[in-house]
């Protein structure tokens, strides 16, 4: 009793402490914190408290140092070690929580919360080795507790993941053993441990054990999850090639659920390789003659299964599941080149007629029949479309048009267009019969919208693919005829349709990526936010505008998304290692592994290190206009340019969904599996190149600091051998180079599919434009000005570092640029080339910039130096190293270019070229058409400001960098 | 036809078609993550033929004593499967998953204004428990049904007695 209310007495006093932490006013917190400690200067949770309070206000060395003297006193007292891993985890130094109870357990080896506590810990580490030992520990403790002993044998299992060898030879038969020890002695208890011991026999291969499990005693333990053991039973017996049981146990759940499609396909495996058997069978024993009776006898046998299924649904709710398992059926028998003589079967033509009859009217339909559109030959095609027209009855013969009269003939109508477009019939059209369906497809459009007006703004419109399907043959006549007058009509129809159908996510994809074709960012934000992409979308959804927003000049607004990307896999780094303790609490052992292999696809997407990297050098684009404001920004950056690793291409996760926006175009213009990969490279060889190139800016500033004496911040690792930043940038010059050389491929920008394709990267700028060149002949400069502040001016010899940086600058100043405007064979065409190669030349003055701050930091001690001796000894030297003058000149020429591109930039801004873009109808849509010829102007009042606004912030940046050039002159 | 099975981590990267419809909410990994630890057999994911996510089921068992019920959290068919009755089918699996672990009741919120939904449950043979006020914030807050349907083990339906006024969601338990 004494000892608790002595508990008590502690809580009372440390709970204005926890209030004053828990509302944020850290300050109080530790004013509170203080307060005890004259009380009581023993209280140890107390302190811990205060560096809590610390930490959060950023005082991390006082924080931190407070906190290492406690840890070094290896406290065991709960509140104490539960305040003090909050620190840990506040300040992710996770080994410390491991370490910190480690050390308690040991002072009290029999609590039994210490050591369980120490057990998450390990968990958080992913250290799969202390995880056993600590589970074992805890289950001699508590022998009677089930769970702590399946910790043990899951923390072994992991280890069996993590190598598979030494997995199969000794991790995954101790498992086993374990197990089998439990069963033997009947201390099962739950069904997570029974679950536990298949998983290790089915990562064994185990086969025949698991069976005897699933159908022993041990198999009552399971069956929570829907059939999840018929269908595990029958997995395993797949595996041992039982395929009368497989196909019996599908048979009996089809018979409950005749439209689950797994089912069926599982079912229909099962019988073909029954036949195939029998066949093997036979020919085996070639005495009987030519009839296949055993073979036949399955097939039928399936076929009477489909039929009656079919069959049974006549009076009830139609299914889709037995109609496409006779698909289904046709397409194997055709697939392994069975001879079916005896079978009477439809034809794959009929058979999918009959489905479009039956289901056209659902949207999903058209995916359905394009599942088997191989199986019909040419002519085969045209009759499953003309049977489909006939069957809309909405396409006339003498060509007046007949509209839908309801959301079901709608849908089906839509279902036969798409498939006619899968079909490759639109690419057949002559430019004046694509244009002419595209204006009746508006039509029926708009004729559609008369069904939905009951809708809530929530739904989307009937009738929107019509507009879709419209617009894609817009942009199939602008591909072949290159006139933009077409995309800008597509653009004016999907604005329109927006109106009537606000949430439908398709028209805004479709609209951020033609606006982000014709160079226009400004109305992508507000759309791309209107599909309220957040948490994981940032990670398979943001690369819808992230190359865009950054190559378009839209500098603040990609500062903003980057972070927003960024912050979701920062958060879910801190956060991530919760749910896979919560899985060793629940038992829940089948989702470890895959949790551990969720959270590497995440920590290796491509979109991560894309958005980090870029945000990175963004800030050191944005936040610098002196040098002193680059260092700040350089320091701040979580990167350790003298201790990482070169990234890992090859442990890179393509995370993105690429099949969202919709796209009825045949496959092989889709080259959907060709555009990922070649995207994936071309993302993979871009991210290397802008973090080569952002290592490089970041060891050039650690020169600058090393020259000037200050201490460099060398990586995370206390410990590390000392490393020259100098070395390193050489290094990483070298590498920028051979990434460069290794792009050669890439001179020309990839053009992926309009519609459904990933976006380009801007590799081929910064490849074939003059952009590295003109970093690394900074490089030079560095180097030079570094061996100077080495060995002393009197080393000062006449070279020409200074005259590369010159011209290398000259060339980003883009030549012929005559405005946003440009004619081609007598079309005029928005030019958006002009504005991405000016992006590019301003970010590339801004990192020559940030590198000749480097050299001016050094030379400005230099000239420092030989004032003072100098002024010691006027007679010695009477002119000043010319040196100072040349690199003042240098600045001059830099800053002379930066005006130049600042002057481009101007002109490109409609009000300064006084250019009225709204009068210019590049839509050219006729005087009676009244709705889109507003719609048109509208449209043009938002490329007329995004351009304004790429202008406007391109200028900003150009200004900043004036001012920081003009710092550093000596 | 459709393939019925357990939500796997890998889904949360292929759903945007679902998710994309504006009433479906997009959680933070841990809500989902949750979910897929303590009940994993309350998340189900449909999958086309051609391979695509149609719809999901995510819920949970909770409650003591006659209060032991199943609870939907999130149901949600992408639009281009939707009139296929693909919502009913993962409700029942969701209800026999409950009278399998002897719940008494199943219970799920809807908005108010979601007629359609509204109107699906009730098909399914839900009823309105009560209302809870301003359960959905947004820039206008909104109303939800509490809608409940009474499973084999509450013999006398007494869990699906409407409640006479409306609460807040403060007094939800």
């Amino acid at each position: 009793m004494a000892s608790r209310s002595h508990v008590d007495i502690n809580e009372r006093r440390l709970r204005p402490i926890y209030d004053c932490l828990d509302n944020g006013n850290n300050k109080k917190a530790i004013q509170e914190a203080d307060k005890v400690l004259k009380k009581q200067k023993d209280l140890t949770c107390a302190k811990v408290l205060k560096a809590l309070a610390l930490l959060r206000m950023g005082r991390h060395a006082e924080g931190s140092s407070l906190l290492s003297t406690i840890h070094q006193s290896e406290p065991t007292e709960e509140q104490t070690l539960n305040a003090m891993s909050i620190c840990y985890k506040e300040t992710q130094q996770y080994d410390k929580i491991a370490s910190l109870y480690d050390a308690a357990s040991k002072q009290q080896p029999n609590n039994e919360d210490i050591l369980s506590c120490l057990f998450m810990a390990h968990v958080r580490l992913g250290n799969y080795q202390q995880q056993q030992r600590t589970a074992m520990q805890l289950h001699k403790l508590r022998p009677k507790k089930n769970p702590y002993y399946f910790w043990a044998v899951m923390s072994i299992v992991m280890q069996a993941y993590q190598n598979e060898q030494l997995g199969k030879t000794m991790f995954l038969p101790l498992a086993e053993k374990m197990i089998k020890k439990y069963i033997q002695e009947d201390k099962i208890e739950a069904e997570a441990e029974i679950h536990l011991y298949l998983i290790i026999l089915e990562l064994q291969q185990n086969w025949t054990e698991a069976l005897q499990v699933l159908e022993g005693p041990l198999g009552a333990f399971l069956g929570n999850e829907l059939h999840s053991k018929e269908t595990r039973l029958a997995t395993i017996c797949s595996k041992l090639s039982k395929w009368d049981r497989v196909s019996s146990i599908y048979k009996q759940l089809l018979d409950q659920m005749p439209d689950n499609w797994d089912f069926w396909l599982k079912y229909q495996e099962a019988v073909f390789h029954l036949v195939e058997d029998s066949y093997r069978d036979m020919k085996q024993e070639p005495s009987s003659d030519d009839s296949t009776p055993n073979t036949h006898a399955h097939l039928e046998a399936m076929q009477k299964f489909i039929e009656d299924k079919i069959q049974s649904m006549q009076n009830g709710v139609m299914m889709r599941g037995p109609y496409l398992a006779e698909i289904e059926f046709v397409k194997q028998i055709s697939i392994r080149k069975l001879t079916t003589t005896s079978i009477n079967q439809k034809s794959a033509l009929k058979l999918l007629q009959e489905y479009f009859q039956h289901f056209g009217n659902k949207s999903s339909c058209y995916n359905d029949i394009k599942l088997y559109l191989d199986l019909l030959q040419a002519q085969e095609l045209d009759q499953l479309l003309e049977f489909m027209k006939s069957d809309t009855g909405l396409e006339s013969s003498d060509g007046s048009l007949i509209y839908a009269r309801d959301v079901n003939q709608l849908t089906k109508h839509l279902v036969y267009l798409q498939l006619t477009r899968t079909m490759g019939k639109h690419s057949l059209l002559s430019i004046q019969e694509a244009l002419a369906l595209s204006q009746e497809l508006l039509l029926r459009y708009r004729d559609g919208l008369q069904f939905g007006k009951e809708l809530l703004p929530t739904d989307i419109q009937y009738s929107d693919n019509y507009l879709l399907l419209a617009v894609h043959l817009l942009l199939d006549v602008w591909s072949k005829t290159k006139d933009d007058v077409h995309l800008w009509r597509a653009i004016v129809h999907l604005e329109l349709a927006i109106r009537d159908s606000v949430s439908n996510y398709q028209i805004k994809l479709l609209l951020i990526r033609l606006y982000c074709r014709k160079g226009v960012f400004g109305p992508c934000p507000a759309l791309y936010d209107g599909m309220e992409i957040k948490h994981i979308m940032n990670d398979t959804l943001g690369h819808i505008v992230s190359n865009d927003v950054i190559r378009l000049g839209h500098f603040m607004e990609a500062g903003t998304m980057y972070a927003t990307m960024v912050r979701f896999f920062v958060v879910n780094q801190k956060e991530a290692s919760e749910h896979l303790m919560s899985s060793y609490k629940f038992g829940s052992f089948g989702r470890i592994h895959e949790f551990v292999q969720f959270q590497e696809r995440l920590d290796n997407s491509l979109q991560y290190h894309t958005a980090s990297t870029e945000k990175m050098l963004l800030e050191l684009i944005m936040q610098t206009d002196r040098h002193e404001s680059t260092e700040a920004a350089a320091n701040g950056m979580n990167v350790h340019p003298l201790t990482d690793k070169t990234i890992d291409l090859s442990k890179l996760c393509d995370n993105r969904d690429l099949t969202l926006a919709l796209a009825w175009d045949p496959p092989e213009l889709l080259c959907a599996t060709e555009n990922r990969q070649k995207s994936f490279e071309e993302e993979k060889s871009w991210l290397l190149l802008r973090w080569t190139l952002l290592h490089v800016l970041l060891l050039a500033v650690m020169v600058g600091q090393e020259m000037a004496g200050v201490g460099v911040v060398n990586g995370n690792e206390e410990n590390t051998e000392k490393k020259s930043p100098l070395k390193l940038l050489r290094q990483r010059a070298k590498d920028l180079q051979n990434c460069v050389q290794q792009c050669q491929g890439h001179k020309q920008p990839n053009q992926y599919h309009v519609v459904q394709g990933p976006s380009r990267t801007r590799l081929a700028e910064f490849v074939s434009g003059p952009h590295i060149t003109a970093v690394t002949s900074v490089i030079d400069c560095i180097e030079y000005v570094y061996s100077l502040s080495q060995s002393g001016l009197d080393e000062c010899q006449d070279v020409k570092v200074w005259a590369l940086v010159k011209d290398s600058t000259q060339k980003l100043v883009l030549k012929d640029v005559q405005g946003l405007l440009k004619d081609c064979d007598g079309k005029r065409q928005l030019d958006s080339l002009a504005l991405e190669q000016l992006v590019a030349s301003v970010e590339s003055i801004s990192y020559i910039t940030i590198m000749l701050g480097v050299c001016s930091k050094g030379l400005k001690i230099l000239k420092n130096d030989w004032l003072k001796k100098f002024k010691k000894n006027k007679a010695l030297h009477n002119s000043q190293p010319e040196i100072f003058d040349k690199f003042n000149q240098l600045i001059l020429d830099v800053s002379a270019s930066t005006k130049e591109l600042h002057q481009i930039a101007s002109c490109l801004d409609p009000v300064f070229s006084s250019l009225d873009i709204a009068s210019l109808r590049l839509a050219d849509i006729p005087d009676e058409e009244q709705i889109q010829r507003e719609a048109e102007r509208l449209v043009w009042t938002k490329v007329e400001s995004s351009v304004q606004q790429s202008s406007g912030e391109i200028c900003e940046v150009l200004h900043h960098k004036q001012f920081y050039l003009n710092t550093l002159m000596l | 036809m459709t393939t019925i099975r357990p939500f796997r981590c890998d889904d949360l990267f292929r759903f945007n078609n679902v998710n994309l419809d504006p009433l479906t909410e997009t959680y933070g990994l841990p809500f989902y993550l949750q979910y897929l630890a303590h009940w994993p057999e309350y998340f189900q994911v449909l999958e086309s033929p051609s391979g695509e996510i149609m719809g999901y089921i995510m819920g949970k068992a909770e409650g003591s004593g006659e209060q032991w019920h199943g609870h939907v959290t999130a149901l949600s068919v992408a639009p281009e499967f939707r009139r296929l009755g693909l919502a009913g089918k993962l409700m029942n699996g969701l209800e026999d998953i409950s009278e399998k672990k002897q719940c008494y009741f199943v219970d799920l919120f809807v908005r108010v204004s979601n007629k359609v939904a509204v109107a699906m449950y009730e098909k399914l043979g839900y009823s309105v428990y009560r209302r809870v006020l301003e359960y959905y914030s947004g820039e206008v807050d909104e109303d939800a049904f509490d809608m409940r349907k009474a499973l084999s083990r509450d013999k006398e339906k007494k869990s699906v007695i409407p409640l006479p006024h409306p609460v807040r969601p403060d007094e939800l338990d």
